[in-house]
């Protein structure tokens, strides 16, 4: 059964914070590779998380 | 109020007997900071002694070096270090006192997701992600960058309270899912789908407001 984009983000963000099952991965990595829209949304949110960890290593004491 | 205030007179007062303060870390300076690190204190802890106690230790601490810096914004970020490893080592420490409240009314409700999405699950294209450039870290664009930090800022200060709570715990202060799910007495259920909103919302709040063109 093929999965819809809404589906997919809702996979994409899990896959982000954990191991996802083998068969999930399949359906994740294949949407992604014909989808743009969903490529993005996975994508981005590494690089949300690259933020948040360079907001917080912005600035330092000069030292 | 008359607490903060109190508060910041004398940290104020201590810290000028010993050292000189950049002009820029006045008292209406460090009021805004107080008010900001204590929001966040208070969506991460959900307790406002803790949260209270939390800000002031930090501000505290960081004063033995503020004159180490020239600008208010290194003091902020320092600030903020400072306070993002306090927040970690309560949650770790009070695992037990700390639970999410009215969480399931609010993670039922599919709407605002709906809405990004037509009828047959495909994006709508006016929601659509569009690929995040590199430009907020290109060190060549130092300047422009620091207005990035702000619009950052303001699309996670617009995230619902358990969304921003549950992202904030994973992505800045660094738990992991376990952890935050046994703090906040949450399902792993309840866990994914807070940060598939979140994830949605800061994306959409990011691509309206700097990533536009």
């Amino acid at each position: 059964m093929m999965k819809t984009c809404k589906e997919i983000s809702k996979l994409a963000s899990r896959a982000h914070d954990e191991s996802i099952v083998f068969s999930d991965k399949l359906n994740l990595f294949y949407h992604l590779s014909i989808c743009k829209n969903c490529r993005s949304f996975y994508n981005n949110n590494k690089k949300l998380s690259l933020m948040l960890k360079d907001y917080q290593d912005f600035y330092k004491p000069n030292k | 109020m008359d607490n903060q205030q109190n508060f910041i007179s004398r940290l104020l007062k201590d810290a000028k007997n010993n050292t000189t303060l950049h002009a820029s870390m006045n008292e209406v300076y460090f009021y805004d900071l107080y008010q900001h690190m204590l929001k966040f204190a208070q969506n991460q802890l959900n307790d406002s002694e803790w949260a209270q106690d939390a800000v002031q230790e930090c501000l505290i601490c960081a004063m033995e070096c503020c004159h180490e810096f020239k600008g208010n914004s290194a003091f902020k970020s320092w600030v903020f270090a400072i306070l993002k490893h306090k927040i970690s080592d309560i949650l770790r420490k009070n695992q037990k006192y700390i639970t999410l409240s009215e969480l399931t009314d609010e993670t039922q409700d599919e709407s605002w997701v709906d809405m990004l999405f037509c009828e047959d699950g495909h994006w709508n294209q006016n929601y659509a992600p569009n690929a995040f450039n590199d430009s907020w870290s290109d060190p060549q664009k130092q300047t422009e960058n620091k207005y990035f930090w702000q619009v950052l800022e303001y699309c996670l200060e617009h995230l619902p309270g358990d969304q921003a709570r549950v992202f904030l715990m994973k992505e800045y202060i660094g738990l992991d899912t376990k952890e935050i799910c046994g703090n906040l007495k949450i399902s792993s259920q309840n866990y994914y789908v807070l940060m598939h909103r979140a994830r949605l919302q800061l994306q959409l709040c990011l691509n309206r407001h700097w990533f536009n063109d």
